[in-house]
């Protein structure tokens, strides 16, 4: 596994106390592809159960922002079929998108090694390079 | 219903009136110019009527009605806000009505990239009302070119949670993915990507570039792909004239990609090669067009099956 500076936390170990949620984005079709559903039922520690008012998932970027992973269940098919993230924003901050961005990209490189198999963060790098995201 | 103001550096090469029609409860924008048989122009990902803005004038000069739509999600038509509400057969169905709320006849449709499932499920689906089929660039069959079923950097662009990352929240494929995919890259700069940007302004209004990649089949399990065998089979038994029209230099769906069109339709003319990447409307649009024309003369004179 890469270091990447992704810490998974849990909603006791946030230190942004009063914040505001701030929609990051959208996957609706966790399950396109096989591996990605699964990484996140084992960083997460997921169950079946927790499609019925289970918690949100938590992370820290190195920045130190804080986010909330909203797990979503669609009937049909398996939990979670998609997620909605949200940055965790001390409650009247402005927001920089681009700060965001680059968080954001080091989670999905966490995401990406865990995984694993056809999917690389050396592949991640180069499509980042290619399509010109500042930190690949 | 009143159309958008386009800004003066857009409007100045885009100098047609728009026009909106309820397909399917979706609100469609379309040009509509000139008379006679109708051409039909279909865009792909992640464009929009802009793209064919230097076909208008020629095609219509010839003595053709030309007509140029935004699919549902792109341009400046309707974008449905969830990536459940697409499918390919939405857009087929969604271009069938669009056919039929205008009642063409003696219709040719000019296709590329995902204008080309579209336009030509069409015309197997109301082989009566077309005229002429003209491929560039595209694909009709469920298996998927290379580019397509590479990891890098085309499937990884849309992977789970990476899709909505590079496409909406970067706008990867109108910031990057045309400029990669053209020859003449200065003049579009220049002249185009403001156009494309214009109408993909946030998060929201880009929903359709993620999509549409995770639409093409890999596999025989994957949504899009029994239409797209439907669409090969439905093809090989068409007699209509078709026209195959490829870039040099294209890489999304290579030489190859031409070389099928040309057995699943024997009787069409071409492959002609014109100097152009994916987007080759971009590169070559005075000589695609200048050989639609004279592809069009042959059929109106009845030299073409």
């Amino acid at each position: 596994m890469p270091a990447v500076n992704i810490d998974i936390i849990t909603a006791a170990q946030l230190r942004t106390k009063t914040y505001r949620h701030v929609f990051v984005m959208l996957e609706e079709r966790l399950g396109h592809y096989a591996g990605f559903r699964e990484a996140f039922v084992d960083a997460f520690a997921l169950t079946p159960a927790d499609a019925d008012g289970g918690a949100p998932g938590y992370f820290r970027a190195a920045s130190g922002r804080e986010y909330q992973i909203t797990f979503l269940s669609r009937s049909g098919q398996r939990f979670p079929s998609g997620l909605e993230i949200h940055a965790l924003i001390p409650r009247f901050d402005p927001v920089d998108p681009n700060a965001l961005d680059e968080d954001l990209w080091y989670f999905l490189q966490w995401m990406i090694a865990r995984v694993g198999g056809e999917w690389t963060v050396e592949a991640l790098q180069a499509t980042g390079r290619v399509y010109k995201i500042p930190w690949a | 219903m009143s159309a958008p103001e386009l800004p003066p550096h857009i409007r100045q090469h885009f100098p047609f009136p728009s026009r909106f029609i309820s397909v399917n409860g979706h609100r469609m924008h379309y040009v509509d110019e000139g008379d006679g048989d109708p051409v039909l122009l279909l865009h792909g990902n992640p464009t929009w009527s802009f793209l064919y803005r230097k076909f208008i004038p020629p095609i219509k000069t010839a003595g053709y009605r030309v007509i140029v739509p935004d699919h549902i999600g792109f341009g400046l038509s309707e974008r449905p806000a969830r990536e459940h509400d697409f499918s390919l057969e939405n857009h087929i169905a969604n271009v069938a009505e669009f056919v039929r709320r205008l009642a063409l006849k003696r219709l040719t449709v000019v296709c590329q990239d995902w204008g080309g499932p579209m336009g030509l499920a069409c015309a197997v689906l109301d082989p009566g009302s077309f005229k002429a089929v003209v491929v560039m660039n595209t694909w009709a069959w469920p298996e998927p070119s290379t580019f397509h079923s590479s990891v890098f950097p085309w499937r990884m662009m849309h992977a789970p949670v990476i899709a909505p990352y590079l496409f909406q929240r970067r706008n990867v494929l109108v910031e990057r993915g045309l400029y990669l995919s053209v020859v003449h890259r200065e003049r579009f700069m220049e002249e185009a990507l403001p156009a494309y940007r214009y109408v993909m302004p946030d998060y929201d209004s880009r929903l359709l570039t993620r999509v549409f990649p995770r639409l093409i089949p890999l596999h025989e399990a994957d949504r899009s792909a029994p239409t797209m065998q439907w669409l090969e089979k439905s093809l090989a038994k068409t007699t209509v004239p078709a026209l195959i029209v490829w870039g040099k230099e294209e890489i999304v769906f290579p030489a190859g990609c031409a070389q099928r069109f040309k057995q699943l339709l024997p009787h069409a003319k071409g492959p002609l090669w014109v100097t152009g990447s994916h987007f080759l409307q971009e590169d070559s649009p005075q000589e695609i067009c200048d050989h639609i024309l004279d592809f069009l003369r042959e059929v109106d004179k009845g030299c073409r099956p």
